[in-house]
Parts: C-alpha cells; sequence; structure tokens
C-alpha cells in the first residue's frame, strides 16, 4: 500500500471516528480516534527521533530547551539522550529506570531524585507504544477542526495535579506523535518535539548502561 | 640533617607556600572598579542565563539544569531535572533569600549552594557594594564580595559572612565554582 493510499485509510478512520461524534459541534468521537491512530502506530516496533524540549515558565522570559535523541522498542523501552544544556542519559526499561551523565568523558550513574520524572518516563512509553487501550487513565477530547490534536486529561486527582492536560499532535501520516505539550496547573507548560524520524530497527545496546566512547 | 631529610624538609616547605599562596585568603578587600566593570559587562548583557550545575551530596554527584534570570531587584535561580521537574528554585532580593522549593534529597545542599548563586548574581547585578566591598542584605546579616588576594583570576571572588567566609564563588569565563572553607569544590556552574 503507498503511503498516500495508507493516509486515506487513515483519514476513513477519523471520519469514522466523526461520525460517532457527541451532539456538541465540531467534537469528535476521540476514543475512536486514539484508536485509529494507534492502529496506524503500532505498526511499527520502533521509533527514533531528534528532540527539542521547550520548558516554559511564567517566572522566566525565555524557554529553558534541551535537545537530544529518543529512541523507544516496544512495548516499553525508551531511551533519552540529552546533548543539551549537558550529555545526559535516562533510560527506562525493563520496569527499570535509571540515569547516567558524563563525567571526565565516562559515564556516570547518578541516583534519580524526582519520582515524578520516572512517572512521566513510563508514560511516555505509553504514548510512544500508542497504548490507549480501555485502562487509559485519562479522558481524551478532540476536535474536528484538527484531527492531528488529542487532548488527554488525566482522571487520576494525583496525576492531575502533576499535568492538567497533556496534549498530543500526531504527524501528518499519523505514524508518530509529533508534539506533545505537557500543561501544569499553573500554566507552566513543557513541549517535546519530534524531528527526523526513522522506525528501522534499533540496537538493543541502546538500552542498557551506556559506556562505549563509539556511542557518543 | 642528611641531604634526604633536607630535601623532604623543603619540598614541604615549597609545597607549604605554594598552598598558602593558591589558596584563598580569608581577609576582604574590596573588588576594583576594573573587576566590577567586567563583571557588568558580562550580566548585563542579558538577564538570563542557562546551564547546569553539579551538587555534591555524600553518596555521589548529581547534576541538573541551572536557569538564572536577574530582574529589576529579583534574581530567581532554578535547578531542573532532564525532564524540566524544578529540583530547587531560590529566589535572592535585597531582602534576603527565599526558598520556593527544595526537593528534599537535595534540600540542604540546594538551598545553600543556589541561595548562594542567586545571592553572587544578586550582588553583582545590583551593585549594593559599600566603600569597602560589603554587601548588605537585611535577613542575610552582612555579606561581603571580595577579591581572592592572590588569585590571578580578576573574576574570584570570596562570598561569606564577616571574617568568616562561608563559600568562596569562582566566576571563571562561563564558569562559577563555588568551595567551602576547606576549598572543596561542592557546585560548580556552566553557564551559556
Amino acid at each position: 500500500m503507498t503511503a498516500r493510499m495508507t493516509i486515506l485509510a487513515f483519514l476513513a478512520c477519523c471520519a469514522a471516528a466523526c461520525r460517532g461524534a457527541p451532539a456538541a459541534a465540531g467534537a469528535v468521537n476521540a476514543d475512536s480516534l486514539l484508536q485509529a491512530y494507534s492502529a496506524r502506530i503500532s505498526r511499527h516496533n520502533q521509533f527514533t527521533a531528534r528532540f527539542r524540549q521547550s520548558r516554559h515558565l511564567s517566572m522566566f522570559d525565555a524557554p529553558l530547551v534541551s535537545e537530544g535523541t529518543i529512541v523507544f522498542r516496544a512495548p516499553g523501552d525508551v531511551r533519552l539522550h540529552y546533548t543539551s544544556p549537558f550529555e545526559s542519559v535516562i533510560l527506562f526499561s525493563g520496569g527499570t529506570f535509571s540515569k547516567y551523565f558524563v563525567e571526565n568523558g565516562v559515564w556516570t550513574h547518578q541516583p534519580s531524585l524526582e519520582i515524578v520524572t520516572k512517572a512521566i518516563t513510563r508514560e511516555m512509553t505509553r504514548w510512544l507504544s500508542a497504548d490507549f487501550a480501555a485502562d487509559f487513565p485519562y479522558t481524551a477530547h478532540a476536535s474536528a477542526a484538527d484531527l492531528r490534536r488529542v487532548v488527554l486529561v488525566p482522571r487520576n486527582a494525583v496525576a492531575k495535579a502533576v499535568f492538567t492536560s497533556i496534549e498530543l499532535y500526531f504527524s501528518p501520516t499519523a505514524e508518530y506523535i509529533q508534539k506533545v505539550k505537557l500543561v501544569e496547573g499553573s500554566g507552566d507548560s513543557t513541549v517535546i518535539v519530534h524531528e527526523a524520524p526513522a522506525f528501522g530497527p534499533v540496537d538493543p545496546a541502546l538500552f542498557r548502561r551506556p559506556g562505549a566512547p563509539a556511542e557518543r | 640533617m642528611r641531604s634526604g631529610v633536607k630535601r623532604v624538609v623543603l619540598l614541604c616547605c615549597a609545597a607549604g607556600v605554594l598552598a598558602a599562596g593558591c589558596a584563598p585568603r580569608a581577609t576582604f578587600s574590596p573588588p576594583t572598579d576594573r573587576q566590577l566593570s567586567r563583571l557588568d559587562n558580562r550580566l548585563d548583557a542579558r538577564n538570563s542565563y542557562t546551564g547546569y550545575c553539579d551538587f555534591v551530596l555524600e553518596d555521589g554527584r548529581v547534576r541538573a539544569s541551572l536557569a538564572i534570570q536577574v530582574a529589576s531587584d529579583t534574581v530567581r535561580a532554578l535547578c531542573t531535572d532532564e525532564l524540566g521537574m524544578q529540583l530547587g528554585h531560590v529566589v535572592a532580593t535585597s531582602g534576603g533569600i527565599t526558598v520556593e522549593r527544595a526537593f528534599p534529597p537535595l534540600k540542604k545542599t540546594m538551598v545553600a549552594t543556589l541561595g548562594y548563586v542567586a545571592r553572587a548574581y544578586h550582588m553583582v547585578a545590583q551593585k549594593r557594594f559599600t566603600d569597602d566591598g560589603a554587601y548588605t542584605a537585611p535577613l542575610c546579616g552582612r555579606l561581603w564580595l571580595a577579591v581572592f588576594a592572590q588569585g590571578r583570576e580578576a573574576d574570584s571572588f570570596l562570598i561569606g559572612k564577616e571574617e568568616t567566609p562561608l563559600y568562596a564563588a569562582k566566576f571563571e569565563r562561563q564558569r562559577i565554582f563555588f568551595m567551602n572553607a576547606s576549598g572543596d569544590t561542592i557546585l560548580f556552574c556552566h553557564i551559556r
């Protein structure tokens, strides 16, 4: 099937989601839409992209920007390799979370301090694998005006205390999540943009402790 | 005295002289106009700085992103982890230091060191110096910004209470080293 045909097929799924829409004008059945995206994204078991993370804080004039590479392997392995503001790696693999940074040219394990970071990394694997199953702990919202944007509102009060909403922006080809916006109750937000995606096989060693100089 | 013993004694004396010469002297002298001007040039160019800093804890070193924002009478220093979660946030004003947030495992070190980062920038940004180099912040007591007496680094300063330097802040190009009274670097900041 050509790329154009798959996009057309996907849009047909989206249209089906719109037909199941509630009475509100412009609203669509977001759950059906998510299922359509899930079917499309889950065709790829592995995903690599560059990312740019912008943290927008009301108390700072300019956003705090980090950049790096993300590698994902279904069902639940994710590796975030930050290259700025300093080189570090966050690994979430086999249910284990670990962090490393480079010190004097050597990868050094550092204690993970923030339990919220672990939770967010776990949630990232859910989005990346398009695991929008029935036990999905969010209420999804979407609008016919922009089918590429789905807004997730946490159902859990504890999760809500961290993020009031999570906005997912799917790529035009619906093959991956192009942008994620995490919005906090204070109005502060974090935007993560994925660029130059690739879906080929990734080196399993990437999900182990970094150490080989060649990897850098 | 045998020559070998004499050589050892001489080496020890030389090492002692060198150590004394390199160590920051715990006496305060005011920064010169030229030194303040150099820091002014560096700080006035913009009002926000980002980078990273290392916190040395008993069980290892933790690296965090660092952001500093200088406003009219406020300097904020914020540390976050890679995903942007706040680990520590302190605000320095002429009224003193306020801790907005400090993540428990880092609290003690974070409050002290981020406080000094913010304070150091506040000192320079606000130019609240007396003629003898003192900086006064009502809630912090009388603090001093003084030049390393023997330091060849023109941007090296001691920060601390009068006659009891708690920390030394050594400003280099894009780098600040905060040291305790023993000379150990307890916080390293790399500023872009």
